[in-house]
């Protein structure tokens, strides 16, 4: 059972994961990604890293829009990616936009996982082996 | 003292105005200042070269997996189609050699697509999480 201590960077301290994105191109790169079950996507990161892996080589047919909280809809860019959480192996979709600067795993990720978020132990536990 | 800049040619009148809204917002005029340098940079990398380019290339690819789609969306259906740059690259047995083809491309943008299927737009909630951030 993998366990990542909440990230104290955030008050009250917030759930975190840590996952490692491979491109079709062959490119791994690790990050820690806010959980936020808010966020419906896949996983969101900044545009200055959609670059610099390529991501727009992989991207999907689909028009992607972000509604922002104040109902505002944004055009996300978002590609296909296959995703390593502790083992576990995905095809998500990433998603970014110049203007978010966040890492965040949506529900799309989430859901394919057993998670407890032990907030006394202020731990996430992956509960899928 | 500490960390003092001194900027010339600043506008007058635009300076007073946002002293106004500083103190109005119990801001400090650094933070307030750091504040809109952080979303010039940011706006400036949105509208960079590569950026429009970028954008070009998405909007040119959209339309030629239109075009593909209507010339063999049926005869190929469920065969994956790679679009680079605005053009078609390869037609590909499965969606894992598509990506292969698209990775080994040295364009700017790549479609992947599964031929014969519908593109519909997707909404995602976005949640408060993109927001509480300092931009």
């Amino acid at each position: 059972m993998r366990k990542f201590k909440y990230s104290k960077d955030h008050k009250p301290s917030a759930p975190i994961i840590k996952a490692l994105i491979i491109t079709a191109r062959g490119r791994k790169y690790e990050l820690e990604l806010l959980v936020d079950i808010g966020f419906s996507g896949g996983i969101l990161i900044p545009y200055n890293l959609y670059e610099e892996l390529k991501l727009a080589l992989f991207e999907v047919p689909e028009k992607y829009y972000g509604i922002l909280p104040i109902g505002v809809p944004i055009t996300l860019h978002t590609a296909l990616a296959k995703v390593v959480i502790d083992g576990l192996e995905f095809k998500i979709h990433i998603h970014s936009h110049p203007l978010i600067n966040k890492k965040l795993a949506g529900r799309e990720l989430l859901n394919k996982m057993k998670i407890l978020l032990n907030g006394p132990m202020e731990e996430l536990e992956l509960l899928n082996k | 003292m500490k960390d003092i800049i001194v900027v010339k040619n600043v506008d007058k009148n635009i300076y007073k105005r946002v002293k106004s809204v500083v103190a109005l917002k119990g801001y400090t005029l650094g933070k307030a200042l750091t504040e809109a340098m952080k979303l010039w940079l940011l706006l400036n990398e949105a509208a960079s070269r590569e950026y429009l380019e970028y954008l070009t290339y998405r909007e040119k690819s959209e339309r030629k997996l239109k075009e593909i789609q209507r010339e063999y969306g049926e005869k190929f259906r469920n065969k994956y189609v790679v679009i680079c740059n605005g053009e078609l690259i390869k037609i590909c047995n499965s969606e894992d050699e598509a990506f292969t083809i698209a990775g080994e491309s040295r364009a700017i943008q790549c479609i992947v697509a599964q031929l014969g299927k519908k593109v519909k737009e997707q909404k995602i909630e976005m949640g408060m999480g993109v927001l509480n951030e300092e931009i």
